[in-house]
């Protein structure tokens, strides 16, 4: 009988293709932001107002994950915006083949130079948060129809996260939610934690979001 | 909820390494799992049972090493087990540091006849 000793991380080859990936991205000038949430919050209503209200002149691009359908990718296809759909087929999370073989097929549509790639992620709260896809960072989302305490029982998203945005805000006056318990508990698990409280539908909040995304996609350049 | 997917890149890793090693029976399989890895080790355990079958690794002993969360107090300098992200230091009551274990999802060794 022989004992081998590995250390092998099992993640190990999905972290090598992240970094591939980052390095793509990066050789094109894109900051990327890696959308996770639980299904329903409203990521993709989020991000059909981010695409219409980020700065013209700002080149975005967009890989939408989700097990079945291409619905959400032909919503932001309808917006104007480079697209890639991955569906996983039942997978409940991307990985980094998965964004790297959909980057692949969306450099084609791009030009030169990319300002700010976003993931949307398979709807999940657990598992999204356990892969690297070569984003610069994860963006939690948590609707206020979800519980006050959703950072404390799924603290691994928001450990992870660097940024937070706090959805459905016009839905507050028929709700008994209280939001700044909400951030407490969402600080607990990551003190650095940056958050936006938002509504896509009525735009309430839209703005901090907006400019936050346009400073650290390296904002546009005047003419 | 991934544990399957986890399980066959455990399974590809440890076929990889015996392969290496020109083993021909893995008897043992041993990984280290953290309790914020997102790996939930019962599940785990049952998933790798299913995909070693019909392989050299089939009937091998998994052992799970549960790590549980630990922190290296940056103020005070003491280790800690923490039963959340961010608990504050117990000694000294500061804001914690860096995890030093917990979250790792890794094998650590196998077993094998020759």
């Amino acid at each position: 009988m022989t004992d081998i000793a590995i250390e092998r991380k099992v993640l190990g080859r999905n972290d090598l293709v992240a970094d591939k990936n980052r390095q793509r991205f990066k050789a094109r000038g894109a900051y990327v932001i890696n959308m996770i949430s639980s299904p329903g919050t409203g990521k993709t209503t989020v991000l059909e107002q981010t695409l219409k209200r980020l700065p013209e002149g700002l080149k975005t691009a967009v890989v939408e994950g989700d097990v079945q359908t291409k619905n959400d990718a032909d919503r932001i296809e309808a917006i104007g915006i480079p697209v890639e759909a991955v569906v996983t087929g039942g997978a409940c999370h991307l990985d980094a083949p998965m964004v790297g073989r959909a980057w692949a097929k969306l450099e084609a549509q791009l030009g030169d130079t990319l300002d700010l790639l976003i993931v949307e992620n398979v709807g999940n709260l657990v598992c999204p948060s356990a892969y690297d896809v070569g984003e610069d960072e994860k963006v939690a989302l948590v609707s206020v129809t979800e519980g006050e305490d959703k950072p404390l029982k799924y603290p691994a998203l928001f450990h992870a996260a660097k940024t937070c945005l706090v959805t459905k805000t016009d839905l507050l006056p028929y709700l008994d939610f209280d939001v700044d318990l909400l951030i407490e508990n969402a600080r607990k698990v990551n003190p650095a934690l940056k958050v936006f409280a938002l509504s896509a539908k009525t735009g309430e909040g839209m703005q901090e979001w907006i400019e936050y995304l346009t400073e650290v996609s390296g904002g546009v350049d005047c003419e | 909820m991934h544990e399957m997917g986890i399980a066959l890149e455990i399974a590809r890793i440890a076929l990889d390494e015996a392969d290496k090693a020109n083993a021909k029976k893995v008897t043992l399989l041993a990984l280290k799992v953290g309790r914020w890895s997102g790996v939930e080790p019962e599940t785990l355990r049952f998933a790798l049972g299913a995909v070693c079958e019909e392989s050299i690794l089939e009937g091998c002993t998994i052992e799970i090493d549960f790590t549980e969360p630990t922190f290296n107090c940056e103020d005070c300098g003491k280790t800690f087990i923490a039963e959340a992200h961010f608990d504050p230091c117990p000694y000294c009551g500061s804001a914690g540091g860096p995890l030093i274990c917990g979250d790792e999802l890794t094998i650590t060794h196998l077993e094998v006849d020759d």
